[in-house]
């Protein structure tokens, strides 16, 4: 076997700044629950950022202690799981051939992770080849929460799913659920019907015609792993936000959400990275600071209650509305 | 509507029956073809005639096993030039393009038997979701309805590899496929149809009232829906009182972005709804997927990025 | 609207509490050929009992009424059937069977509990008007006690007993033939048992309709130890295994037959 020199690892993802990349989710002063889904080009789903190594890290942690609560699969998924594999490593050596290799003699492949310095070698198809089910196993070499839903009968059920930074859902309750049934407690989004045009939009979805779609919160401290689980950890840290302190203390959080059609198992998989900007790095541009305010400003009480930051809204408008004075 | 394309090589033509032939088609740069569950199909797009030609075939092999796509076309008289110019100039080392693998007749999860029945080349869905069946070991059975034994394309390898499921029904033999064969199935079991609309149509009304609930009865059409030409049509902004011309080929959407109106949009291909106005008057051609029926009687709204006037002068409310 | 008032022609005793009436209507004519009611009203009277009803002789405005006078005291029952015999009557608060014969139905399977005496008998009524086959499956206790019943649609339905368990349910469902439908009555866990036993059979949705009995108790899944707890939606209750108060929600899993329990926040 070749040998193969490490690389400098710290070095190696283009440490390009967070205000730079961040994917800020607002395209006006409004935000309403909608189909805001928009053609993903170019037609990629990992997204490696210079945070990579850390939340790595912190995956496979959360994964090692509370796998339960982290990783859910019905048996009919490992179809769908394989697909999952084959789509991600495929993209992972055809756009990063510096980051990742992959060796194919027939079933037998060799897969390395060269940030990490780590090999696997399986046989595809057989998941007694590997140390974790396929989706659980490639979800952790990647930033990226996966999901695989399932299509069948005239429905899409969540089968199965790699969920490590949570915004406050339980992958243990919902595994196994149809698509209207875990979007039941998303305010107007169900009732009024429009969670039943989403749904008929992803069956609809077609390979070689992924989709983007942005959805954002804000989180007490930086904290990716926000587990229902675990409510009553972290829930009481909202009572913590001042308008002094909201600058730092508050950060917003946004979910880039791919979606792409697997031909083979005809499901959908479903990805999830999570980002995080304090309101201090926010501000710093001027554009989003000003947005981000009237967005606040207009959202309606509902939408703030099940977003979880009702609590401290008041002290977010306040910190905002002081830093755009002060740049204006 | 640029979703992505793939590039293919013919090679292996072979004539199933005389009327049928069948190619393989293989990537032609290096990339790999995405796999296919059973009962999908791809849009091949060829040029006949300085015209091009979109038609859907089903795919009839099995994508995990083998690498490259296989489709089946029968030489039609009726032929519009698709299956003429497949059958009659399509040579291995042609090169052409390719839609992704679509599938509108996926067989059912739930099913605890499935019945198939084919009318000439309609067999071709059901050959590649029979392989997927027999590997996961479920129950089948298939009924292929042919006018003569020599006619029957593929009768060699379906009597070789379900020996014990197909049932075959050659007009010649005065042997005639009836729809009674679906009476009295157990429950659990699913009836798939592909042939000509007739047939369906035929074969649907009898499984109804046998008792088969619809989500039981699957049909395959290769029709796209609400295709039809794209005449150019007039708008009028109702609120300004501006007229605008759609020209043919191009979509309302693009049309009202490219005067500055700012309309939100997103899909572009009629499915999420972001691109909706109200209308004021006029008659809405609608050629969307993300209205329902109801919809689009109460409602007067058009999607803009496929939908077009129906005749006459479109008023928006804009 | 008119009112319907309706007459008495002939009565039979069918059980110690069931009566079945034969009526005609003398003015109007209800909206439903089927359907339930809860109250008889007199000119002068009303007594509220559970009525069902059905027409098995539409054309010439005959109704077929079952009352179920096991909640009157003996002193009101013959009260009831005094008013019945000489004054008209109407029907008050009708609402639907819970059985609607669907389209291209070839034969119905009933699985009865004694509690769902009267829905069935109404729902075996209209069945048999519209010549649709039955087959009757009824619990060991009601095979006995429905020798008692005098009703000859009843004894000619040869009520089989069998048990609502798993086993024999699994059995007798899976020779069935497409056409068939299920209608399930009776107490609530009966009805949830065997509506988990079709559907693994093949029987979807829409070929299985129920009319549950008594107390619903669903479960409540402990988001934090992953157990479940009785209890419904949009209450409180407390985990039975790791003690924590949790704020049942309106979210149910089909999969763990239990509503999602959040921790409660403080």
């Amino acid at each position: 076997m070749e040998n193969r020199e490490l690389l400098q690892t710290k070095r190696a993802i283009p440490d390009t700044p967070l205000l730079d990349r961040f994917p800020f989710p607002f395209k006006g002063d409004s935000y309403r629950y909608s189909n805001d889904s928009f053609k993903l080009e170019p037609r990629v789903l990992l997204d490696i950022t210079p945070e990579y190594f850390e939340e790595i890290e912190l995956k496979r942690n959360i994964l090692k202690d509370r796998h339960e609560h982290a990783y859910q699969s019905m048996p009919h998924s490992m179809n769908g799981q394989w697909e999952i594999l084959e789509f991600i490593v495929h993209e992972m050596v055809t756009q990063h051939p510096h980051y990742f290799h992959l060796e194919k003699d027939g079933d037998h492949w060799m897969f390395e992770n060269l940030l990490l310095g780590e090999r696997q070698s399986f046989t595809f198809g057989d998941a007694s080849t590997l140390p974790f089910e396929p989706l659980d196993f490639i979800g952790r070499h990647v930033q990226e929460d996966l999901f695989y839903l399932g299509q069948r009968d005239g429905n899409l059920y969540l089968d199965a799913g790699q969920l490590c930074f949570p915004n406050n859902w339980s992958i243990g309750f919902n595994i196994g659920t149809p698509f209207l049934e875990f979007h039941k407690p998303v305010p107007e989004f169900y009732s009024s019907r429009m969670a039943e045009k989403v749904l008929g939009f992803l069956m609809r979805m077609e390979a070689g015609m992924p989709f983007r779609r942005p959805s954002w919160t804000t989180t007490v401290e930086k904290m990716l792993p926000v587990f229902r689980e675990s409510f009553d950890e972290w829930s009481p840290k909202k009572k913590n936000v001042t308008t002094e302190n909201a600058g730092n203390l508050v950060y917003l959080r946004v979910e880039d959400q791919r979606l792409f059609r697997l031909p083979g198992s005809n499901g959908i998989l479903f990805s999830l990275h999570t980002h995080l900007i304090s309101l201090e790095e926010l501000t710093q541009n001027q554009k989003w600071a000003k947005q981000f305010y009237h967005v606040l400003l207009d959202a309606p009480d509902y939408m703030s209650e099940y977003k979880g930051y009702l609590p401290y809204k008041d002290k977010m408008i306040a910190y905002l509305s002081k830093q755009i004075e002060s740049i204006s | 509507m640029t979703s992505g394309r793939l590039k293919v090589i013919v090679k292996d033509i072979k004539y199933e029956s005389p009327s049928v032939k069948s190619f393989k088609l293989w990537s032609a740069d290096d990339s790999l073809l995405p796999r296919f569950s059973g009962g999908s199909h791809i849009t091949t797009y060829v040029m006949y005639n300085d015209r091009l030609i979109e038609r859907h075939y089903s795919l009839i092999n099995d994508s995990k096993a083998d690498g490259y796509y296989q489709i089946a076309v029968q030489r039609s008289e009726q032929s519009r030039g698709g299956s003429v110019y497949w059958n009659d100039y399509m040579k291995e080392g042609d090169q052409l393009e390719i839609s992704y693998p679509r599938s509108h007749f996926p067989l059912s999860f739930e099913a605890k038997h499935h019945m198939f029945f084919a009318a000439g080349i309609g067999i071709t869905p059901f050959l590649a979701m029979m392989r997927e069946l027999k590997k996961q070991g479920k129950s089948f059975e298939l009924h292929y309805a042919s006018p003569s034994r020599e006619m029957c394309a593929f009768f060699a390898d379906l009597i070789t590899m379900y020996p014990r499921q197909v049932h075959f029904y050659f007009s010649s033999e005065k042997n005639r496929m009836s729809p009674k064969i679906m009476e009295n199935q157990y429950i659990g079991t699913h009836v798939y149809f592909c042939g000509s609309a007739q047939m369906m149509k035929e074969y649907a009304a009898e499984a109804r009232k046998y008792g088969y609930p619809a989500k039981n009865i699957h049909y395959e059409w290769f029709e796209t829906q609400h295709t039809g030409p794209l005449n150019a049509f007039q708008v009028k902004l109702g609120r300004s009182g501006k007229i605008l011309e759609v020209p043919e080929n191009e979509s309302l959407l693009n049309t009202l972005l490219a005067c500055g109106v700012e309309i939100p949009y997103a899909c572009k291909i009629g499915g999420c709804g972001s691109c909706q106005i109200d209308v004021v008057d006029g008659e809405v051609d609608h050629r969307d997927s993300f209205l329902n029926d109801e919809e689009r009687v109460a409602k007067k709204v058009i999607i803009a990025c496929v939908s077009r006037a129906q005749k006459g002068i479109v008023v928006l409310d804009l | 609207m008119e009112a319907v008032r309706l007459k008495l022609i002939q009565e039979q005793r069918i059980s110690d509490y069931i009566y079945v009436l034969e009526v005609k209507t003398l003015t109007g004519s209800l909206n439903f050929y089927h359907g339930a009611a809860e109250q008889l009203r007199f000119k002068h009277q009303s007594f509220s009992l559970p009525i069902r009803f059905t027409a098995p002789y539409q054309e010439v405005g005959m109704y077929r009424i079952f009352i179920d006078t096991y909640f009157l005291t003996d002193e009101e029952r013959l009260n009831v059937l005094n008013q019945l015999r000489t004054h008209d009557f109407q029907l008050e608060c009708l609402s639907p069977l819970s059985f609607v014969l669907q389209p291209n139905t070839q034969k119905v399977l009933l699985f009865i509990e004694e509690i769902a005496l009267l829905e069935s008998l109404t729902v075996m009524e209209m069945l048999a008007n519209l010549h649709i086959d039955m087959i009757l499956l009824v619990t060991d206790e009601l095979q006995i006690t429905g020798k008692q019943i005098n009703y000859k649609l009843w004894q000619d339905s040869m009520p089989t007993a069998i048990s609502f368990q798993n086993k024999d349910v699994h059995f007798l469902l899976s020779w069935q033939k497409i056409g068939t439908h299920i209608f399930a009555a009776g107490a609530w866990p009966m009805v949830d048992r065997l509506k988990r036993i079709a559907e693994d059979v093949g029987f979807s949705d829409e070929l299985f309709q129920f009319k549950g009995y008594g107390e619903m108790t669903p479960y409540v899944f402990c988001v934090r130890c992953y157990k479940l707890t009785k209890g419904n939606q949009n209450t409180q209750v407390q985990c039975e295994h790791c003690r924590t108060i949790l704020d049942v929600s309106n979210q149910y899993s089909k999969r763990l037959g239990a509503y999602l329990g959040n921790i409660k926040a403080i």
